[in-house]
């Protein structure tokens, strides 16, 4: 380690260690000072709203005053009868997406690596990205088109080959294949963005190494582009694995209709349309702990595993 | 005891200045006034007297579509002249209210008159939280505003715009019509082939069958997307005003979820029929205003139960493809039994938006008493006039026939698109009564017509819509429970309807009924019943 | 071995390229068919006629969301937020992720964990308001710029990227007498190019299309950035339940409307991002470690 130094006294104890640490990263100390106090008076200090989800919130009475209800919102919240439903449909989704759009931008980045035509490498990049400017709305109104039994082209070919029609979006069996499809095709120059910077640093001798070696080029990139891109990719599953139940509820709301309810109704959509009628602060403040309480579950297991196995993670 | 002296003096010079500057104000104030009384004497009952200093208050004005009036408007001179109120306008977007109304509460940062705010629920939530003032004690002080409404319509009035707490906190706006929908169809197509639109739903059946036939691009009866929407028309034609509570139009009792009635049965049986034989969109489901619009623009859409006033809108749609389409709308509705007469959906004689005032208007001496006297005197002849049409020579001009018209300069649909709206001058934006040239004017007249072919139609059955007060307990769990009811009725119903389940298989609607009990029919039935005994 | 090699290589190379061209095509064909609607007369698209390429050419739509001049004004508004923003966001954010990305700071897990809790934990709209609002910042700029300044997520990565920096480089420049301010400076920001550049364009794109902030913390529209205003253009134009008076004799397509702001929203990014993207370049790293 460079900066530790080599003795350190036997007969000092932990708030001398600790000082003389301090003292040693003083520099380091001061660089993330002002990052520091950022958190502290933008979100630390906020954060006691949490406890709305406790209690049955009035504007008018403010935080301080309204009534403590305890558990009661979570309470409600548990005895919805489709609880179960919309609790195990919000992780499924999450699930499929983790599974199968997450590699998606890291096959692509590592393909567009090996594309030595630079201008045509920048052309697909820059066109790649562009759907994740298309706004949700539009994205889906698009699916519809693609999609609509009356002369969706994805129907006309159907029937060019003899089939009949089919009401993708009504079908239950449909709904998530075509979500996760929408992520993949929405996201995938985008999210790519990260691992070709990332791929941007891997050290080119490692590759002339590797083609000295005889490796050809899927052995190139097996041995030496993903594991330079390796730590990225960890900390971003890490990261993933701390939005399980966080959704996109907008493109669900859109997507879903009451046919697909069964897989498409999750939690997020849910409280929405609880809330149309009337607005429920508390309720929604308390759904939304929950959500982040089983996130964090996920993020320590996730990060735990990570650890285990030697990799990155993010503490 | 020098700077005593002094400051006294000073004092005392600076109270006789103001007394005697108050005073000319008063004396030039009460020569206005004295004339603005005696004008509105002669046309109406008695007028506020005019306060003598300037009343400022803050108020928020809903904006849709970036419609700011330009400042300072015919309504704030009006105001001026009539009540010396200065009113400080605060714009608001209407797509933004969700967002900002809470964070403009929770600041302690709201104005004292909310002008026009369009968000009943949340106006009503205002009011139970202690932010609004009460109007019920200044209502028999506005006789001219009373007097939009007959007694009995009055009191439905208060009884469906109150909060739980039993209090008004809004000033509700008259409704000018009475009715909105019945059958818009393509009349020149119906004409050129000799199609008559028929009196009950086997002849709808026949007449959209005899469209396909004729045209196999005809959908022929589209809808703005969902199952409410594809078989509203055949709903109403059974009877059933509403999907949840309503009082029969036949037999006068109260039916708490139409959603599970026999009626709403035959016409999600037709619904079945109509999907199954392509007569009405494969997709309704998920159906657009885009692909509805495509509908009408491309010459499918035959017939549908709409608004009508849709019938311009479906004119001017289809413009290109069919230079002279006529769209005309029914004098009557489709009836499941002609013999019995027909159902219309009748609409409440109020609209439920209008002012409201924060308790911070406490403080403004004469606030409340100067606004609530320009809301009474907007509700007269005289009044209504001005708020709809501006000023003579201004605005609009008398017609020979004594009708008024909108001077050209103005915006008309057909006389001149390009002109000014009456919106820039402050007009219409809190009206609390629509005169009959402004509907006229803007072409809202087909509303009008459709409301006298069925006040006017013995055969025209109805009953007003339910007023049902929940205390704040019931409204939260009829919140919940009602949707999980909306839930499993949209899911039985569309799968009813696309064929998944069979509506006339007693087994199938057994399993529907189970369902909508098990997300909790009884219990909301039960508690939106107690509330209709209630309130008889 | 030599020939298998070859055909190996060779089918890598078509796989490369189809999947070069499904996504070329797959992530083209929505941005012109976006483009066409956007350039399309309102009849047209009524009737659903576009698909790939405008029909009956027409910038009805972009007239009606430019005549307001509301459009132009917010378009300044998002520059000089975005500007004043991600620059604000990348000082803060290199200067705690740097210290975060050495393994030997003190009270390291504390930040660690510290950074991470607001990703999970908030207090909420009404509380950040009214802090915001107590700090005075309420009706100004900082309220867009300064309560986002540090995103945990675009945070944790760059403490990534400066990990995978070797050590070495450290170990000499301290060899030669520098200190951590001078080896930040001039030795691992130069060497983070990519990094950098990735992270100062999340920033700005999230600067760009943000639109919730500046509605909530603003009492003019005169203040509003571009995404708040184009977002108010396309709900107005949505159609109403029932007709606006102008509806009828102007219809101005509501679709070609929301094209045409998702186009306005795009021209900026893909004007910018080619200087972006030089960054992206292979080969930052060669020459600087010896053996």
């Amino acid at each position: 380690m460079a900066n530790v130094p080599a003795t350190v006294g036997k007969k000092d104890n932990v708030l001398t260690r600790t000082l003389k640490s301090l003292n040693r990263t003083k520099y380091l100390q001061m660089l993330l000072l002002p990052g520091l106090i950022y958190y502290i008076i933008f979100h630390y200090k906020p954060m006691y709203g949490i406890i709305i989800a406790f209690k049955d919130f009035s504007i008018k009475k403010g935080i301080m005053g309204s009534p403590w209800v305890g558990l009661k919102h979570f309470r409600d919240f548990f005895s919805y009868i489709e609880f179960q439903r919309v609790f195990v449909n919000t992780i499924i989704l999450n699930v499929y997406t983790l599974i199968f759009a997450f590699p998606m931008p890291i096959i692509f980045a590592v393909l567009l690596n090996e594309l030595h035509n630079l201008h045509y490498k920048k052309f697909v990049q820059t066109v790649s990205y562009l759907p994740h400017f298309i706004s949700t709305v539009s994205i889906v109104g698009m699916l519809h088109m693609l999609l609509s039994p009356n002369n969706g082209i994805v129907n006309n070919i159907i029937k060019a080959l003899g089939g009949s029609p089919i009401y993708f979006m009504a079908e239950t069996s449909w709904f998530r294949p075509i979500y996760v499809f929408s992520e993949i095709w929405q996201n995938i120059g985008w999210d790519a963005i990260i691992y070709i910077a990332a791929l941007a640093n891997v050290d080119q001798q490692l590759y002339e190494a590797a083609v000295i070696d005889g490796a050809s080029r899927v052995k190139q990139i097996w041995h030496v582009s993903l594991p330079g891109i390796r730590p990225t990719i960890i900390i971003m599953l890490i990261m993933r694995m701390g939005s399980m139940m966080s959704s996109n509820t907008d493109k669900v709301l859109l997507m879903q209709n009451p046919m697909t309810y069964d897989v498409s109704d999750i939690i997020g959509t849910y409280v929405y349309r609880l809330g149309i009628k009337q607005a429920q602060y508390s309720y929604s403040t308390a759904v939304g702990f929950f959500n982040s309480i089983i996130n964090v579950l996920f993020l320590v297991v996730g990060n735990s595993i990570s650890r285990r196995f030697g990799e990155s993670s993010l503490w | 005891m020098k700077k005593f002296l002094s400051l006294l003096l000073v004092a005392g010079m600076l109270a006789s200045m103001t007394a005697c500057s108050g005073g000319q104000n008063s004396s030039q104030q009460s020569s206005s006034s004295q004339q603005a009384s005696s004008q509105a004497e002669s046309s109406s009952e008695s007028a506020p007297s005019k306060p003598a200093e300037p009343i400022k208050m803050d108020a928020l004005y809903e904006v849709s579509k970036n419609r700011i009036p330009n400042r300072p408007s015919l309504v704030d001179e009006k105001l001026k002249e009539m009540f010396n109120v200065e009113l400080n306008w605060i714009d608001q977007d209407t797509s933004v209210y969700n967002e900002k109304i809470n964070t403009l509460l929770a600041s302690d940062d709201y104005p004292e008159v909310f002008w026009n705010l369009n968000h009943p629920a949340s106006v009503k939530n205002m009011g139970l939280e202690g932010y609004l003032v009460a109007l019920n004690p200044y209502l028999d002080s506005m006789p001219n505003y009373k007097a939009l409404w007959s007694e009995a319509d009055f009191q439905a009035m208060l009884a469906s715009c109150s909060s739980s707490d039993g209090n008004l906190y809004f000033t509700p706006t008259q409704n000018y019509r009475t009715a909105s929908m019945s059958w818009v169809y393509y009349k020149s197509e119906f004409d050129k082939n000799g199609w008559e639109v028929p009196k009950d739903v086997q002849g709808l059946y026949e007449l959209l069958k005899t469209i396909k036939a004729a045209n196999p691009e005809a959908v022929p009866m589209s809808g703005r997307g969902k199952w409410s929407n594809a078989i509203g028309g055949l709903r109403v034609a059974y009877g059933v005003t509403n999907k949840k509570s309503y009082v029969d139009p036949y037999t006068n009792e109260f039916v708490p979820y139409g959603y599970v009635v026999d009626g709403m049965r035959e016409a999600i049986k037709w619904g079945n029929t109509f999907y199954a034989e392509k007569l009405i969109p494969a997709d309704y489901m998920t159906y657009t205003d885009n692909e509805w619009t495509a509908d009408i623009a491309n010459g499918r859409d035959y017939i549908e139960y709409q608004y009508v006033e849709r019938a311009q809108y479906a004119e001017t749609n289809i413009a290109s493809f069919d230079p002279n389409a006529d769209y005309d709308f029914t004098s009557f509705n489709i009836s499941a039994d002609p013999s019995k007469g027909y159902v219309y959906e009748r609409e409440n004689s109020w609209f439920e938006y209008g002012y409201s005032f924060s308790d911070k208007i406490n403080d403004v001496e004469g606030g409340l008493e100067a606004i609530l006297g320009w809301i009474d005197w907007i509700s007269t002849d005289e009044g209504s006039t001005f708020f709809c049409m501006g000023e003579e020579g201004k605005t609009y001009e008398k017609n020979a026939d004594g009708t008024l018209q909108f001077m050209p300069d103005m915006y008309h649909a057909t006389r001149n698109p390009e002109g000014k709206h009456e919106w820039e001058y402050g007009l219409y934006m809190g009206i609390t009564r629509q005169s009959e040239d402004y509907t006229r004017e803007v072409g809202k007249d087909t509303n009008v017509t459709i409301s006298k072919y069925f006040n006017e139609d013995s055969n025209a059955h109805y009953t007003n819509p339910v007023a049902l007060t929940f205390t704040t307990e019931e409204e939260s769990r009829l919140n919940t429970l009602d949707t999980q009811i909306d839930d499993v009725a949209d899911e039985y119903i569309n799968k009813f309807i696309m064929g998944t389940l069979n509506p006339a298989d007693d087994n199938d609607w057994n399993a529907y009924l189970a369902a909508m009990n098990n997300a909790g029919l009884e219990e909301a039935s039960k508690i939106r019943t107690d509330a209709y005994n209630r309130g008889k | 071995m030599v020939k298998d090699e070859s055909l190996s290589a060779k089918v890598f190379t078509v796989v490369v390229h189809v999947t070069m061209i499904v996504v070329l095509i797959a992530t083209l064909v929505p941005v012109i068919h976006v483009i066409s609607i956007s350039f399309s007369s309102s009849d047209a698209i009524n009737r659903g006629l576009v698909s790939l390429w405008p029909v009956e050419f027409s910038l009805n739509a972009y007239n009606a969301i430019f005549e307001t001049g509301r459009v132009v004004r917010a378009f300044g508004n998002s520059v000089y937020y975005t500007v004043l923003g991600t620059a604000i966001n990348m000082l803060l954010t290199t200067m705690m992720a740097y210290p975060l990305s050495r393994t030997y700071l003190t009270f390291r897990k504390f930040y660690n964990v510290l950074i991470l809790i607001p990703m999970f934990f908030g207090g909420g709209l009404i509380p950040t308001f009214l802090n915001i609002r107590d700090l005075g910042m309420y009706d100004t700029v900082w309220a867009i710029v300064l309560p986002g300044a540090i995103s945990s997520w675009n945070l944790i990565i760059m403490r990534t990227f400066f990990m995978s920096l070797p050590i070495e480089l450290e170990e000499s420049a301290q060899l030669d007498g520098a200190n951590e301010f001078t080896i930040f400076r001039k030795i691992i920001l130069p060497l983070s190019m990519a990094s950098l550049a990735t992270i100062t364009l999340f920033y700005a794109v999230g600067h760009w299309n943000s639109w919730f902030n500046a509605m909530i913390y603003f009492k003019n529209s005169s203040s509003y950035p571009l995404q708040t205003i184009l977002r108010s253009i396309v709900i107005e134009n949505q159609m109403s339940e029932e007709i606006q008076m102008d509806e009828i004799a102007n219809p101005v397509s509501a679709e070609g409307i929301k094209y045409s702001t998702l186009v306005i929203s795009m021209v900026p990014m893909m004007v910018v991002y080619p200087f972006v993207q030089k960054y992206f370049v292979k080969g930052v790293m060669i020459g600087s470690i010896k053996g």
